[in-house]
């Protein structure tokens, strides 16, 4: 069931409690799957020193090709200057992390999580003994944030939006966008 | 209590929880470069890591982050949002090294926490200073 809130020209249709709980059980746990996996992105090598970590993961997009033109990028361009791509791939994965948990601009970071889950999928969905749809689930669990806007319940979203509402700055415009 | 100190509340209250299981696990010498994970490895589940040092330092900021709430100092807040910026620096600066700069235990994990707890403490205290503050906001309205 379903509450509309709201004045006659901007009706919003909150959902209700269980739906609210599950939302942010939802970001919750796709932020703790970002905050886990940064773990072993270690740098400063990212494991290229040894083949493995991080930049095993990323030859697996020339080895086991999903998509060539995606491939031909990774040999020639991020390969090359691994070590700026794997801090690119840390601080992103930080980021996802922090904010997901706190539900803070969540539409944005669920937006970005979605991209990145695509770029790995491309990287590693055909190496042996990946699971295809791995990634697959993980690009939907980050749209559902971004288009549920999942950060509003239970999260900073929805503490801070009335406070943006109220004002007249860009910043708290650009995060009416974001949130 | 509002919103906003509720929230910052929540935020406190997960740093000490954190910290205090990081203390708990933590094996090996104070600053032992090798943390031990909080979370539940059966499923998994590796997150931030800690020696005793690192989850006594994140167990103290989340402290005195609740005491700043619940005593409305948002000073004190403030402060426990720098010392978790600080912690993430340290971390950044620390793995980066392969022997003795680690001195929290950390790993990327853990920078990660540690910018939550930054980035929660430092979004909610600003917004509760401007809320109290009318002449910061009128200004900020009126510059747009």
């Amino acid at each position: 069931m379903a509450m509309t809130v709201g004045s006659d020209h901007d009706i919003v249709t909150a959902p209700d409690r269980a739906s609210r709980v599950v939302l942010a059980g939802i970001r919750i746990s796709v932020g703790l799957l970002w905050l886990t996996n940064t773990r072993w992105k270690t740098p400063t090598d990212f494991g290229e020193n040894g083949g493995g970590g991080l930049y095993g993961f990323t030859k697996d997009a020339v080895d086991h090709p999903v998509a060539p033109p995606f491939s031909y990028v990774v040999e020639h361009v991020v390969l090359p200057n691994f070590r700026l791509f794997g801090w690119g791939v840390l601080v992103v994965e930080v980021l996802l992390g922090a904010f997901l948990l706190l539900g803070l601009g969540s539409r944005f970071w669920g937006a970005v999580g979605a991209a990145q889950a695509l770029l790995i999928g491309l990287s590693v969905a055909r190496t042996p003994n990946e699971w295809p749809w791995t990634y697959v689930l993980m690009i939907a669990a980050n749209l559902a944030i971004a288009a549920t806007a999942a950060g509003r319940y239970y999260g900073l979203d929805g503490v801070l939006r009335p406070e943006w509402a109220n004002r007249r700055t860009h910043l708290s415009r650009l995060m009416m966008r974001a949130t | 209590m509002t919103p906003t100190t509720r929230a910052t509340a929540t935020i406190a209250t997960v740093g000490i929880i954190a910290g205090a299981i990081g203390t708990a696990r933590a094996q090996g010498g104070f600053t032992n470069r090798h943390g031990s994970d909080v979370g539940y490895a059966a499923l998994d589940m590796h997150l931030m890591s800690f020696n005793r040092l690192g989850g006594l330092i994140a167990m103290a900021l989340g402290a005195l982050a609740l005491l700043g709430t619940l005593r409305a100092a948002q000073a004190l807040v403030a402060l426990a949002a720098i010392g978790y910026g600080a912690f993430a620096i340290q971390t950044l600066i620390g793995f980066r090294q392969t022997d003795g700069g680690n001195i929290t235990g950390a790993n990327g994990a853990t920078l990660s926490f540690c910018l939550l707890m930054a980035i929660g403490l430092g979004t909610l205290t600003w917004t509760e200073h401007t809320a109290r503050n009318p002449t910061t906001r009128t200004r900020a309205d009126q510059a747009n």
